[in-house]
């Protein structure tokens, strides 16, 4: 898995902070390391995506180095991590202990989506806010497209965080760090005047935003209360794509970008300890917005726009408030408690516009102004019970409503229930159950539509859930653990409606490992989860039709049941070849996924698959197997002087019913292979030396 | 070297300042003579103490004892009892000492630490978490590593491994980063008042103000999204189309069940099931802010097509 890449040299850049061989400059105590060496795979950037999906694992040097330094109570420390690399990061913190810390970054991130996409668009225009068809592609001919690049962003941030706290009734904090994003991502939209059609487009990103934030605190005693201020301006070097359309007649449209944004945040923190019944008060709110001016467009380059007011801008304008009260107590030795209530509430002030009716949409259309408020409040308790047993029960209540015409209200009301012990040394155990019913208003109707489906986020349903939870140390150096999880949710069966009916989730996961000191140390560890979706739907596109009324011809429905079966399992060995000399590690690890969907029902009389008719099963569907073997080991020549030499296989399989067989240009559509690089093998492997002093 | 002339010798000048900073030392060195009566029986730990996490730190908070006794507590009598682990302040899984004394040592130095400061409120202390349980008070250990949590929370472990995650293995976001371990008004201990105040905080291209905003999607990105790990592309809670479908089912022809005969290779290949379903043209999901066209509703901001 190429995600594990980073886990094999992540082991020699942690122990970055551990603290071996020391020397003197001036007053200072220094611990300093530096590695260096190579990084080799045959299967580097251009075979897959997801080989290399936040890695850079192009053959190349490989560096680190790290300084820790003391004197006093001062402190000193610098890390740099894969030098050079498009993941490099770097950290220079330091300080006074007690007094002020301070610290400056920078991390560089990136994100690979696909490689080698293909675009019948001119290669000189991708990246660009204008892309153009060149003369020489035929666009329903795959061949004739000339652009060819990969689907990344990368993400770097630099900034200074500083804080001043003594302990003293007063501290202060700053902070400042820009994050710049740029790189291409796929960006899909229609084509033309018809929902058959689509294209994919090279989005391009230049993103930068600055973020600042500030706090200062005040604690006497045991109070202690914190004001923090947070600014962040995000801006958009591309706030539109214009783009000739592939379909004949529909000239450039324009797709609009993500939309520039001013946000800034007060914060109000307090928490007063030891009151009476050994109890903590926290109480907090906050007061937040939102804000941006658009220029408001007439319309999107389309050849048949609509008639769009001329209000010249939008002005975003959405404010958020935030309250909490929190009492956490000991009324008694044996029992905590815990009273709690927080509230959040969005305000959209933006502009709203009517855009009058037209052929497409025959009444006028307005946007909605989107806001909410949540009460939220509840109650725990525990009690400790003999042999080290806790009892523990809780409550909690949320209302949530919304300016949402559909879904006005929906109310949560869950209770739950655990036990743990630790009496025995060598075993921990836990279980909870717990239980939510949610009651909405979105029940099939609202004002001025009936419908017969439900809004899975918003629709009534009860949800039962059980963890369970056992370690155990039976020898030393002998831990296992294992847990259990398993979750149901019933969707309003006393109301038949199309949409998800039922889903189920059932999962294990444990691990296990034995260290026999000096020779061997054996992990392993397995995991298997099944996640279940029912949901009732129609043969044909006949959901206006009362899905309690039986099934007539042409009007079948069809119950779908989409499952989900994961599993991961993997073993482990280090051994100590010679102690604090030669170490050897090996470990093979396998995670897959098998999916598929069965549907049951349709128009016995109609054709298997034809609209109406009985549906076809999927039996590839999100199927992936990703195997990882690797060794490493590494040799101490002398106390300061190390190498380490690793090597990893890996190996990706995918298939699913809407990727395999993929091609550019399906009826109607513009692609570019986006995402559909999932599969690769390769083989990766570093060297690297390391010198401490 | 991507890091560029001018960052680089930002962070060289702060290094070299750094060191020209420090120029005394400011508090007591170790009791060597304490820590010496530990030693003759722990010495691996003494060792590691005195290099490790706590070198120096613990003695700024004005301790007088500087020493193995300023967690441990008064050890004349763990000496005079051969070394029984009840006469003396333990930490971890054999400690005598319950979680609550355990804990209670540590925030004895680090309660006016702000980022404890809701300890008491927390899940962890409720659920009988120490400080030992995931720290360690000789060794450094680095607390950004996601195998910290990893060990408890081992179906996040899972989901994190999945086919679509967050970077969190690779070490580029750390749990950390988005929940804060020792306590929280907001559920899942995040680091921020509800789901969207966080995921903004990285995703702020997603924060609208948008002309047309997707409900769902304002009210909370785990409506369709699974925070550390998924099988479906994008953290998606479900496959597109289905996952869509879970709302707008009679949408856009989206009535008809869509399956196998859908994919590329099926007898009916149609966009709203192949590759990315529904987002192949509707991929301004999170909101947009291009006009609605009402002369043509494929144009439209509206349909988040724009």
């Amino acid at each position: 898995m190429k995600t594990l890449k980073i886990l094999m040299v992540a082991p020699l850049l942690l122990q970055s902070s551990l603290v071996f061989a020391e020397y003197k400059l001036g007053n200072w105590d220094l611990t300093t390391k530096v590695g260096f060496g190579a990084q080799l795979s045959n299967g580097a950037e251009g075979q897959s995506a997801k080989f290399a999906e936040y890695s850079d694992v192009r053959d190349s040097a490989l560096g680190y180095a790290s300084i820790t330094g003391e004197v006093g109570a001062y402190h000193l420390g610098f890390d740099a991590s894969r030098i050079g690399l498009k993941d490099q990061s770097y950290v220079l913190d330091g300080g006074s202990y007690g007094t002020f810390n301070y610290s400056v970054y920078y991390n560089s991130l990136f994100h690979k989506f696909s490689v080698g996409a293909v675009s019948l668009y001119d290669p000189a225009t991708v990246g660009t806010g204008s892309l153009t068809i060149p003369s020489t592609v035929t666009v329903a001919s795959p061949e004739t497209w000339g652009a060819r690049y990969d689907y990344t962003l990368t993400k770097k941030t630099y900034g200074v965080d500083a804080s001043y706290d003594t302990g003293a009734p007063y501290s202060f904090g700053l902070g400042f760090n820009q994050v710049k994003e740029d790189g291409l991502r796929p960006l899909g939209v229609t084509s033309r005047a018809a929902s058959t059609g689509g294209v994919t487009l090279p989005e391009p990103i230049d993103y930068k935003t600055n973020n600042f934030n500030a706090n200062v605190g005040y604690k006497i005693g045991d109070w202690a209360t914190n004001l923090n201020a947070m600014l962040s301006k995000f801006t958009n070097a591309n706030p539109t794509l214009q783009y000739a359309s592939p379909v004949a007649g529909q000239g450039s449209p324009i797709a609009y970008l993500a939309p520039k944004n001013d946000y800034y945040k007060l914060a109000w923190q307090n928490v007063i300890m030891s009151l009476p019944l050994n109890s903590t008060v926290i109480a907090k709110a906050s007061y937040s917005k939102l804000s941006n001016t658009l220029d408001m467009p007439r319309s999107v380059g389309e050849t048949t726009p609509g008639t769009t007011p001329d209000i010249g801008s939008f002005d975003g304008n959405i404010k958020y408030a935030t309250a909490n009260l929190s009492w956490a107590a000991n009324p008694l030795d044996k029992l905590d408690t815990k009273v709690y209530y927080n509230f959040l509430r969005k305000w959209n002030r933006s502009t709203q516009i009517t855009f009058p009716a037209g052929p497409s949409i025959t009444s006028p259309v307005t946007n909605a102004l989107f806001g909410y408020y949540k009460h939220n409040g509840g109650v725990d308790a525990g009690y400790k019970l003999p042999l080290s047993t806790r009892l523990g029960a809780g409550y909690e209540h949320l209302k949530i409503h919304r300016d949402r015409k559909d879904a006005v209200n929906t109310r949560d009301n869950m209770v739950y229930a655990e036990l743990r012990n630790s009496h025995f040394d060598i075993a921990q155990m836990k279980v909870k159950y717990q239980h939510l019913a949610r009651t909405g208003d979105f029940e099939g109707t609202f004002p001025g539509a009936t419908v017969y489906y439900r809004s899975v986020d918003v629709t009534s349903k009860k949800q039962n859930k059980v963890t369970a939870g056992f370690d155990v140390a039976p020898i030393e150096h002998l831990d296992l653990g294992i847990e259990y999880s398993y979750s149901k949710n019933q969707y309003n069966p006393t109301q038949r409606l199309y949409g998800r009916t039922k889903d189920t989730v059932n999962g294990i996961f444990t691990d296990i490992s034995y260290e026999m000191p000096k020779l061997f140390k054996v992990a392993a560890f397995a995991g298997y989860e099944k996640g279940v979706i029912d949901t009732l739907r129609t043969a044909g596109n006949n959901m206006t039709k009362d899905p309690a009324l039986p099934d007539t011809t042409n009007a079948f429905k069809v119950n779908l049941y989409e499952n989900n079966r994961g599993w991961e399992y993997g073993l482990g060995l280090d051994i100590p070849v010679i102690e604090k000399k030669w170490d050897v590690s090996l470990g093979w690890e396998q995670y897959r996924n098998d999916g598929g969907i069965n549907f049951n029902g349709g128009d016995p009389a109609l054709a298997v698959g034809s609209s109406g008719g009985p549906r076809v099963d999927i039996s590839n569907f999100n199927d992936s197997l990703t195997t990882v073997v690797r060794a490493k080991t590494k040799y101490q020549f002398t106390e300061n002087l190390s190498a380490t030499a690793n090597y990893m296989y890996e190996r990706q399989t995918y298939s699913d019913f809407g990727w395999d067989g993929y091609v550019l240009n399906p009826s109607g559509m513009f692609m570019t292979g986006e995402y559909s690089d999932n599969e690769y093998k390769a083989h990766t492997g570093y060297l690297v030396a390391e010198y401490r002093f | 070297m991507n890091i560029g002339k001018g960052k680089s010798r930002f962070l060289l000048v702060m290094l070299l300042a750094g060191f020209a900073f420090g120029t005394s030392s400011a508090f007591a060195a170790i009791d060597q003579g304490a820590v010496d009566k530990c030693k003759a029986c722990h010495e691996d730990e003494v060792t590691n103490f005195v290099k490790g996490t706590h070198h120096g730190k613990v003695f700024a908070a004005g301790d007088k004892q500087n020493s193995c006794e300023s967690c441990h507590g008064p050890g004349e009598k763990h000496i005079a009892a051969g070394g029984s682990k009840d006469t003396i302040i333990g930490f971890g899984k054999k400690s005598e000492q319950s979680v609550e004394e355990q804990s209670k040592q540590c925030l004895s130095c680090h309660a006016k630490n702000k980022s404890v400061a809701m300890w008491d409120i927390g899940k962890h202390k409720k659920n009988d978490v120490s400080c030992a349980s995931c720290h360690s008070t000789h060794v450094e250990k680095d607390m950004k590593a996601p195998e910290n949590c990893f060990s408890c929370h081992k179906d996040v472990k899972a989901q994190a491994k999945r086919f679509s995650h967050h970077p969190i293995i690779e070490g580029k976001v750390s749990c950390s980063d988005c929940h804060n371990p020792h306590g929280t008004t907001s559920h899942g201990m995040i680091k921020a008042e509800n789901n969207n105040q966080l995921c903004y905080k990285c995703h702020a291209d997603k924060r609208g103000p948008f002309v047309w905003e997707h409900a769902p999607v304002e009210e909370n990105c785990n409506n369709c999204h699974v925070p550390h790990g998924s099988q479906n592309m994008k953290l998606l809670t479900r496959r597109a189309p289905y996952l869509c479908n879970d709302c707008h089912s009679a949408n856009h022809s989206a009535g008809t069940t869509l399956d196998a005969t859908n994919g590329f290779k099926g007898t009916a290949p149609t966009n709203k099931t192949f590759a990315r379903g529904c987002i192949n043209c509707h991929n301004k999901i999170h909101g947009s802010v291009a006009p609605a066209n009402t002369n043509d509703k494929y144009m439209s901001g509206q349909y988040f097509v724009r």
